[in-house]
């Protein structure tokens, strides 16, 4: 259904089709590897209880470690293999494998008349950042960032209001005031609620 | 009859004002969150995992399974009035529900989901009250090689069904064993993977592996896939379903039970593919074939029946043998397991009260789903159009939140979002994450088993496949990984074929 909504290709190489590199598969079967030899390397430094039967807190590890190198030697050959074309939507995947004829029709069948007129989410307005979706993302994770370096300097509200208009920057949002003060109310809210409200500690304003 | 007076003991504590509050609010949480595309009821869940050191344990599973059983009902309204697929069980009924929802049909549609799932919900968990003790009777006689055959059977079933490919689910699935071995090791008090960072010794919270996943990858991928506008359509006409209409669902709401029920209820779980079953068969037995794709009621009724009937059912195995068979179930059992409480067959008789009043308060909060879903549908509607920006920065702030909550340290915020990065490497690679939760979750109970099978045969490993149940159970664990490639060969191959005569 996301071919018949128009929605955008997903990530990395699924975009170009055809039977390319699957460069997010190999990078994933990499980490399998990397995954697999420290695991490995753990077990091996994993001393045995003494007076134990033979099964020690290193057999299980060694058996995920094994694992690992397999699958990762197995995807890394299908990634490299290429893949054919896939659905732009995992959630298509699914419904392709299992039920090709379901997705296909309704990829293809032309919307019958629309008596309920779809309407947008949101606002019309165009969004304050119009960047492309890699910078997006690094915006999104310096509002991350920023957030974990400031929770305990400047405190819980203004750590969670940066990671707040960070991430609503990220994902479009058309005004920069709303934001703010949407974000300044829900920071508030969550930390009355929890250091009255739960009796839980949030950093004060400065930090510890 | 011992289990119905169980049962009714439950029904006595579950109506309780305490226990009834808190099944409203995991309803109506587990709706919230079913509508809201981003957040689903495993996520949600995880978050409030905290609240288990603050409440008692009946009060806190109320809450979970509302929320569990609400995110089933709320996803269908999302899947049925949003352009985008809420809950990946509700998919499916996205085909035939956005249809009617364009072509005005859109409240007939939201009805007869809400109904269905109401009729399957009830359904499923009476089979739930009834299968439940019966399968804890059988699981009574299993030792540890029986429990771990049966591990590596949810392992490779939950990798088979939960992904595109067995491979890639099965990635998913070492993943999360691997995040599972970081910490001590409670037998032998053995550092395991920690790289000698200090704070990885108690090993990395669920919380923070589930928020990473579904919340921070989540929302990398949906940024990094670009402008994503969503549309939300009007649910038109009357509220409540038409004489026809009924006619018309009340067959498929039944077909969808009984296949989500049984699906659900082995230890394969996912209540993906009973949707996928039930759709093909409504459409095969539908006097009107040439609706589907148009808007064919009978398409969203089954599914919708099917997906509840199916998580009712994925309840078994986790409260009759400890197995959980899908994300937000693995975030359950973590929950129990915050009380010291391990689901399995020991539970019905060493929580006897607990395990009823939950399954009796199962039955209370459909009802008030049905309620939340049928008349107060529109309040769900208008969560619809709550802008992504907003949902994604509150989503940001309560991920980091519940993250920081644990432990009140930054190095936990550090973990989730490598965890997050991880999550939209899966995700990019087409893996799916709802493996590796199980496989967090179920990897260190795995291996409890293999070593107390182990240290019974004092290391005969042939104790593994000593019993002809044994067998049994790693033959259908390894029937799981070989058959869909095998299946997919063939229906390739049957497509060209086809494809051939035709052209």
């Amino acid at each position: 259904m996301s071919t018949a909504s128009g929605l955008p290709d997903a990530v990395g190489s699924r975009r170009h089709g055809g039977s390319r590199v699957d460069v997010p598969s190999l990078a994933l079967a990499v980490l399998l590897l990397v995954m697999g030899v420290v695991l490995a390397v753990d077990a091996s430094g994993i001393e045995a209880p003494r007076g134990g039967g033979s099964v020690g807190p290193a057999a299980f590890p060694w058996a995920v470690a094994g694992v690992l190198l397999v699958l990762g030697v197995v995807l890394g050959a299908v990634s490299l293999r290429g893949r054919p074309d896939q659905p732009a939507d995992p959630a298509d995947a699914g419904v392709q494998e299992l039920w090709p004829e379901a997705a296909r029709r309704s990829a293809d069948a032309p919307d019958d008349e629309p008596v309920a007129e779809p309407v947008p989410v949101g606002e019309e307005r165009p969004p304050l950042l119009r960047v492309r979706p890699a910078v997006r993302v690094a915006v999104f994770a310096a509002g991350l960032i920023a957030h974990a370096l400031l929770v305990n300097t400047a405190g819980y509200v203004v750590a969670a209001l940066v990671l707040f208009v960070a991430v609503a920057l990220a994902f479009g949002a058309p005004r920069l005031v709303r934001v703010v003060l949407v974000g300044l109310v829900l920071t508030l809210v969550i930390f009355y609620a929890f250091t009255v409200g739960l009796g839980l500690a949030l950093p004060d304003l400065g930090g510890r | 009859m011992d289990g119905f007076a169980d049962l009714i003991g439950g029904f006595g504590a579950a109506v309780s004002p305490e226990n009834l509050l808190w099944a409203l609010i995991g309803v109506t949480l587990g709706t919230a969150v079913g509508v809201l595309p981003g957040i689903g009821p495993a996520l949600t869940v995880a978050l409030l995992l905290p609240l288990t050191f603050k409440l008692e344990a009946t009060s806190s599973l109320i809450m979970f399974a509302g929320i569990y059983y609400g995110g089933m009902y709320g996803g269908s309204t999302t899947s049925i009035l949003l352009n985008t697929p809420g809950e990946s069980a509700s998919i499916i009924s996205a085909l035939e529900g956005n249809k009617m929802a364009r072509s005005g049909r859109g409240a007939a549609a939201l009805a007869t989901a809400a109904i269905g799932s109401f009729v399957a919900g009830t359904i499923a968990t009476i089979g739930l009250s009834f299968v439940a003790p019966f399968m804890v009777d059988l699981a009574l006689s299993f030792g540890p090689p029986e429990y771990f055959a049966l591990m590596v059977v949810a392992f490779t079933t939950v990798a088979a069904v939960l992904g595109s490919s067995v491979l890639r689910g099965l990635v998913g699935l070492v993943i999360g064993v691997t995040i599972g071995l970081i910490g001590i090791d409670v037998q032998s008090g053995q550092a395991r993977l920690t790289l000698g960072v200090p704070q990885l010794l108690d090993g990395v919270d669920v919380v923070i592996v589930v928020v990473g996943l579904f919340a921070v990858g989540e929302a990398i991928t949906v940024l990094a896939s670009g402008e994503r506008r969503s549309t939300v359509t009007p649910a038109a006409g009357s509220r409540w379903l038409s004489r026809s209409d009924f006619r018309r669902s009340w067959r498929p709401w039944l077909r969808g039970t009984a296949l989500g029920f049984p699906i659900g209820a082995l230890p394969a779980g996912g209540a993906e593919i009973p949707t996928f079953l039930s759709y093909s068969a409504e459409k095969r037995l539908s006097k009107h074939p040439e609706e589907f794709g148009h808007g064919a009621i009978e398409g969203v009724a089954g599914p919708e029946a099917a997906n509840n009937a199916a998580a009712a059912g994925v309840l078994v195995p986790l409260l009759a043998l400890g197995l959980p068979t899908s994300a937000t179930a693995a975030v359950i059992l973590a929950g129990f397991q915050n009380y010291g409480i391990q689901p399995g067959p020991l539970l019905f008789s060493s929580n006897n009260a607990l395990v009823w009043t939950l399954i009796a308060s199962l039955y209370i909060g459909n009802v008030m789903l049905l309620v939340l879903n049928l008349p107060l549908v529109g309040i769900w509607v208008r969560l619809l159009q709550i802008p992504p920006y907003y949902l994604y920065a509150g989503i940001a702030v309560f991920a980091t939140l519940g993250t920081y909550a644990i432990g009140g340290s930054t190095v936990d915020l550090m973990v989730l979002y490598a965890v997050g990065a991880l999550g939209f490497l899966l995700r990019a690679a087409d893996v799916p994450v709802a493996p590796a939760v199980v496989g967090l979750i179920l990897g260190p109970l795995a291996e409890e088993q293999l070593r107390r099978s182990l240290a019974i045969s004092q290391g005969d490993v042939s104790v593994l496949w000593s019993t002809p149940l044994c067998i049994a159970l790693l033959v259908v664990a390894v029937a799981a990984i070989v058959l869909p490639p095998l299946a997919r060969i063939a229906a390739s191959n049957k497509a060209t074929r086809s494809r051939d005569r035709v052209g």
